[in-house]
């Protein structure tokens, strides 16, 4: 057997591999050293403007490294790794949030933990008692009437019961009873009776929509497509969907608030139980509360920072989404999320019951 | 009969995917069977129970049937024209589909069939029709989407049958006087036989089994029972409820294409020796 011969060439390859390998080595040894953040996100633009707006501007700020892996759904990737945690982070609708909790799989936010939580009005945290939160609230957008501009004049969608008017029929679109149990019916009980718990009236409104609908919608893209090439004229749908279209240029489809005000949607930060580096998952929420990447964050997707010390150019919002930020804020209404998650399953049950027996 | 070790290790991967697999389907199978206070049948009570569910099972069966006669009665023809022609050209086009994702096509579906799509348009812009034709978000458009899926399946079971029929016994019973109808089905279809059940059979099951093209081509109405139990899975995480919708399903499968399986068994009997 020969022996290891190091030769010049030999050597100089080893030299050039080492050199190349160093800049791997170096992240993943600070990486061990002081942690890593593995986000659960949403794909598409939630994952990019994460990533862009928090993420690599922690990494260059702390040394962490900062990952995000891009999930169909956040909770599922949650639930079905509860047992050995792999994300030490995750993006979520506060209902969502507070189910999490609820099943054991997240950690209480402790508010002394984050005092730049005192910038955030009070009526939006999701609180579990007087020092505890299910995750950390980072920025809310809304659920609104987005409607195509070539097929539909916004006077003829001043209302809600628009997507139940008959000129409408076969020509709007609808979520499916999964997500209307979160959105829709809470906010058309509230809209209809004043009170989001008189749920027999949003479930009526509802199945009046369904009804009127040319299909229920089964993911974004589908209702995005339908939007854009007008098969659905109108939509209760999520404004910021129009944001990320006017950004790329498409501005056929767009969004207004009807008089009866909108739903507003609130996203927060988690930190599963036992994952991995949870001191350095705590680092990165209380990163993620301060103004600065939730200033970034609007530019890309719409999401409007909860923070009140965060400087927003109202002007862009307003192109985006025809109103400013203070006259977003004042017609959007925050439902009791605690109660909607409590009785989405038993909710979702019963619009199912109306819904999918053919009419 | 003794393994040898290489053998032993050559089946260690097989074992992992079987153990890895099964521990998934026993999992969902015991979720569904144990309630909170020990062994229940309260999922599969809850189950029959829901007109919807029950609605939406009635529905799933009565697809995969439509679907799969269609499938059949499209893929006979295309089979015998593949066989006759002999050139593997034609069969690679048929197979070409299967290389693009189901949803990829489902997507170009939708701008075909659409309300603004090509047809309505080709429609419209002729002036034969005023407004759009509904062509998807209903049963038709599932139809659609669902038989362009499955035909290259139907085609390729009864083509391999079709291809193996000895062509003398059809020029025998051309010659003795037959006509072409009489041929067909007095010596064609029985032969074909196995192949058509064949091909009835694995449809029916890729239907009952479909997600993404109900999703997509019909309406809420048109839910398939594999959605619904995508729903219970991935977004409420009702598992029970998941595990006994699928158990019924399959179940419910097993027997649906029992009768055909049958019917397998006993054309394969009836056949001459050689093809038995």
């Amino acid at each position: 057997m020969r022996g290891f011969e190091l030769s010049r060439r030999r050597f100089a390859g080893l030299a050039a591999t080492s050199a190349l390998a160093m800049p791997y080595v170096s992240t993943t040894a600070l990486g061990a050293a002081s942690g890593e953040i593995i986000m659960a996100n949403f794909g598409g633009g939630p994952a990019a403007s994460f990533r862009n707006a928090y993420g690599l501007p922690f990494q260059e700020e702390t040394g962490i490294k900062f990952r995000v892996i891009e999930v169909p759904s956040t909770e599922t990737a949650l639930i079905s790794s509860a047992s050995a945690p792999q994300y030490n982070s995750s993006y979520h609708s506060f209902a969502g949030a507070m189910r999490l909790y609820k099943m054991g799989i997240t950690e209480a936010i402790a508010i002394d933990d984050y005092p730049e939580l005192a910038d955030i009005p009070e009526k939006f945290l999701p609180k579990i008692d007087d020092k505890h939160l299910v995750g950390l609230p980072v920025h809310f957008g809304f659920y609104g009437m987005c409607y195509n501009r070539d097929f539909a004049k916004a006077e003829e969608l001043k209302s809600w019961n628009a997507l139940i008017s008959p000129k409408f029929k076969q020509r709007v679109s609808a979520t499916r009873p999964t997500f209307a149990s979160l959105y829709d019916v809470p906010w058309y009980s509230y809209m209809l009776t004043g009170d989001q718990k008189k749920l027999d009236a949003g479930i009526a409104q509802y199945r009046k929509v369904i009804a009127n609908s040319v299909t229920a919608y089964t993911s974004m893209a589908q209702n995005n497509q339908l939007l854009e090439r007008g098969e659905a004229v109108a939509s209760a749908y999520y404004a910021s969907t129009v944001w990320t279209k006017k950004r790329e240029g498409i501005n056929n489809v767009d969004v207004l608030i009807p008089e009866e005000g909108a739903l507003m949607l609130p996203y927060v930060l988690v930190i599963p139980k036992n994952c991995p580096w949870p001191e350095a998952a705590r680092k990165f929420l209380a990163y993620a509360s301060t103004p600065a990447p939730a200033e970034r964050a609007l530019e890309g997707t719409g999401s409007l920072p909860f923070n009140t010390k965060a400087k927003v150019d109202d002007a862009m919002i307003k192109a985006r989404f025809n109103y400013t930020l203070p006259d977003l804020v004042k017609q959007l209404y925050s439902p009791d999320w605690a109660f909607v998650e409590a009785t989405r399953l038993d909710l979702i049950k019963r619009l199912e019951a109306e819904v999918l027996m053919p009419q | 009969m003794r393994l040898s070790r290489a053998a032993f290790l050559l089946l260690l991967p097989v074992l992992g995917m079987i153990l890895s697999l099964g521990t998934g389907v026993f999992a969902l199978i015991e979720q569904s069977f144990v309630g909170a206070d020990g062994l229940s049948l309260k999922a599969f009570q809850a189950f029959v129970s829901r007109r919807e569910a029950m609605s939406v099972f009635l529905y799933t069966h009565q697809m995969a049937l439509l679907v799969s006669a269609i499938c059949v009665v499209v893929s006979f023809p295309l089979a015998v024209f593949l066989v006759r022609k002999q050139n593997q050209a034609y069969v690679l086009l048929i197979m070409m589909p299967l290389l693009v994702s189901i949803v990829v096509r489902t997507y170009g579906w939708m701008v075909i069939l659409g309300p603004r799509g090509l047809i309505n348009a080709a429609l419209m812009g002729a002036g034969i029709t005023t407004a759009p034709i509904r062509l998807m978000f209903n049963t038709t458009g599932v139809v659609i989407g669902l038989v362009h899926i499955y035909i290259p399946f139907a085609t390729l079971s009864i083509l391999t049958v079709y291809s193996k029929i000895d062509r003398s016994l059809v020029d025998g019973a051309a010659a003795l006087g037959a006509g072409p109808w009489r041929v067909f089905s007095r010596i064609i279809l029985p032969l074909a036989m196995p192949g058509v059940i064949a091909a009835a059979s694995i449809v029916y099951l890729l239907t009952i089994g479909a997600v993404v093209t109900p999703l997509l081509l019909g309406s809420i109405q048109q839910m398939m029972l594999g959605s619904m139990i995508y729903d219970q899975m991935l977004v409420t995480f009702d598992f029970p409820s998941a595990g006994s919708a699928a158990i019924i399903l399959t179940l419910s499968a097993a027997l649906a294409i029992l009768p055909l399986q049958l019917a397998d068994r006993w054309v394969t009997r009836k056949l001459p020796a050689e093809r038995s």
